[in-house]
């Protein structure tokens, strides 16, 4: 590692600094025969002005704009070369050509050549790509459950149980479906000569507990639908056994615990019998709607 | 919200949208672009027949004055805004997409685009929907002698009187800038194609030949001047005598040209001088020290200064490299949007 001389000195003193353009434009003044005031009268300057320029004295001159067009304005009225005088000027001042945007380091604006860009793009593209390819595969229906499919081939023992192609909304998990036997057929079939559907992604449940107390007593009823209509029944326990508008030509037969409370929304579309008999609607009707209780427990006037 | 998105991959501009030229600065790059503004374009025959755009820029320039029937070639601004609006964002969309090369999406760039400021309303409207249909972002204007002020580096900000001479094609403008504002601005119409009108008339008059656009430019580039120095030049034109009908070559000297553009050189004179009248005396004695900056391609015809400094009595400035002090100015505004929001123009 090489040591500084001792009697080396610790500060070399820095090299002069380049001659500016003054020296040459007075040097070709005076050979010119030219003294300052003429040169200052003809470019309409202050001889101050000129003495700065000659001195290379540029703080007392307006911005460096103004000092590169004096230079260039008084070579040029010497028969000089602009170009020289101003090189020697950029020089003087640091070298700093003409600073047409000085004091601008303009913040480099990010391209799409850019590599980290480049990488948002792709992982943009990749992410878009994901998200379609989840909606493509979620857009996909489900296995359909086999649910709705008759079989015939031994008849039902009690003819109980078949659950609406859709889980009931409200149906409580634990007791309602099995408790709450119903049929539901799209043929005018009887009941007995169907086999109970289940689903096969939920298993059957466990028969809920008998309620305490008296045993239930079960209802029939036999919906008949002439015209399109809403139809609701729920059974003695509240649980909801229809729920839903059906069209006309179907026909369903319930069994439920009593009493049944049902509620038609075309009263006259509907024809219903209750355990096996004929039911008229006709005391329960309010407008086009109807509404009345089946079975035991039933309010006064409702078959029992 | 797409056109955010492809912001990010577009370079924000300022474009010097010239009669004669335009240039453009790329934000971080510097002035990239600089054509000529001319559009030429293909009538295709029949009813229906559709307006394609055939060349931009230089290639068209080449065209100007040797096209046949079906193909034209339009220049078109005229007198420093728009003459016609479509073309003009065909052109633009072409020099917007030249500064885009090699994109991966199309360009939605923020733009700075510098307007005379006797511009009317109206003018700068289809200026800045023609920016717009060109597929700019964001279009911020900004009247031409504050961004000549600001490409030749002048203390814009400061209290003191800056004057800018802005000699373009379409327009002159003559501008008075002190703390950030216009003080005084005056637009005229008379700049580089009148000068060239000027030599056609000249021509026509003296010797009865009649010389195209580009050959009175080329006597303006190369023999005009502004002031005369005793030096002779001399130049062969050729052009179609008017009487017989067939091309006769000619030669022009300096002297000539001088006096052709005469008569317009003494209106800008008359402005200058219109525009010290009106300059407030403080704004005025700073103008009188520091001198008239000027800028813009007239800047370069020869002895331009010297005539100006022998009739206002002003010392006179040429900025570096005038003809792209312009957008050079424009382009700074477009790097320093923050700081310089207060020249730009709202209408």
């Amino acid at each position: 590692m090489d040591m500084p001389a001792p009697n080396a000195a610790p500060h070399p003193t820095p090299a002069p600094a380049p001659p500016g353009p003054g020296r040459s434009l007075g040097q070709a003044r005076t050979d010119l025969g030219l003294s300052r005031e003429d040169v200052a009268r003809q470019l309409h300057l202050k001889p101050q002005h000129i003495v700065a320029l000659e001195d290379d004295d540029y703080q007392s001159l307006p911005g460096a704009t103004y000092v590169r067009g004096y230079l260039r304005s008084y070579a040029q009225l010497l028969g000089l070369s602009p170009e020289p005088i101003l090189e020697a000027h950029a020089r003087m001042i640091g070298g700093q050509q003409p600073a047409v945007l000085p004091s601008l380091s303009p913040p480099p604006q990010a391209t799409s050549s850019h590599r980290h860009i480049r990488l948002t793009t792709y992982l943009v593209a990749a992410i878009v790509f994901g998200l379609a390819l989840v909606w493509w595969q979620g857009g996909k229906p489900p296995p359909t459950p086999e649910i709705g499919r008759l079989d015939t081939r031994a008849p039902a023992p009690t003819g109980e149980l078949m659950g609406p192609p859709g889980p009931l909304p409200d149906a409580a998990p634990a007791a309602p479906l099995t408790s709450a036997d119903h049929a539901y057929m799209n043929t005018p079939a009887p009941l007995r000569g169907a086999d109970p559907i289940v689903q096969p992604a939920a298993p059957a449940n466990p028969p809920s507990p008998a309620p305490v107390g008296a045993a239930p007593v079960r209802a029939q009823l036999s919906l008949y639908v002439e015209q399109e209509s809403w139809i609701e029944v729920r059974d003695g326990q509240q649980n909801r056994l229809l729920y839903e508008s059906f069209p006309a030509g179907r026909t369903m037969m319930l069994e439920g615990i009593a009493p049944l409370y049902v509620f038609l929304g075309n009263a006259d579309g509907v024809r219903v019998e209750f355990n096996g008999k004929p039911f008229d609607l006709a005391p329960h009707k309010r407008g086009q709607v109807a509404r009345f209780a089946l079975g035991a427990g039933a309010p006064a006037g409702a078959p029992r | 919200m797409f056109r955010t998105v492809r912001g990010y991959f577009s370079s924000d501009l300022a474009i010097d949208l010239g009669t004669a030229n335009t240039l453009i600065y790329v934000r971080g790059k510097g002035v990239i672009l600089n054509e000529p503004s001319v559009v030429a374009i293909r009538q295709e025959f029949g009813p229906r027949g559709n307006r394609t755009v055939l060349a931009v820029g230089a290639e068209a320039k080449k065209m100007l004055g040797r096209t046949p029937g079906s193909i034209q070639a339009i220049r078109p601004m005229k007198d420093g805004v728009i003459a016609d609006f479509t073309v003009t964002g065909e052109m633009l969309k072409y020099f917007i997409r030249k500064v885009h090369e090699k994109r991966l999406f199309q360009p939605s760039p923020r733009i700075v685009i510098c307007v005379p400021c006797g511009s009317t309303q109206v003018e700068r409207r289809a200026i800045r929907e023609s920016a717009i249909s060109a597929g700019a972002r964001e279009v911020y204007l900004i009247e031409e002698p504050m961004a000549a002020a600001i490409g030749a580096d002048l203390p814009i900000a400061e209290p003191t009187g800056s004057m800018v001479l802005d000699v373009g094609g379409g327009t002159t403008e003559v501008g008075v800038i002190s703390l950030g504002g216009i003080v005084y601005s005056h637009s005229l119409r008379i700049a580089g194609d009148k000068m060239d009108e000027a030599i056609i008339n000249y021509v026509r008059r003296k010797y009865g030949i009649l010389i195209g656009e580009a050959t009175a430019e080329r006597v303006k580039k190369e023999i005009g001047t502004a002031w005369p120095d005793g030096t002779l030049q001399e130049m062969e034109i050729k052009g179609r005598h008017i009487a017989d009908g067939v091309p006769r070559s000619v030669t022009i000297s300096s002297k000539e040209a001088y006096s052709a553009l005469t008569e317009c050189l003494s209106g800008i004179v008359t402005a200058i001088k219109k525009a010290l009248e009106q300059t407030p005396p403080e704004l005025a004695a700073d103008i009188a020290e520091k001198g008239l900056v000027v800028a813009g391609g007239g800047a370069l015809l020869k002895h331009l200064d010297h005539m100006l400094r022998e009739e206002t009595g002003l010392p006179i400035v040429i900025t570096d490299d005038p003809l792209t002090c312009v957008v050079r100015g424009c382009g700074r505004a477009l790097e320093e949007t923050e700081k310089l929001s207060d020249v730009f123009v709202y209408e």
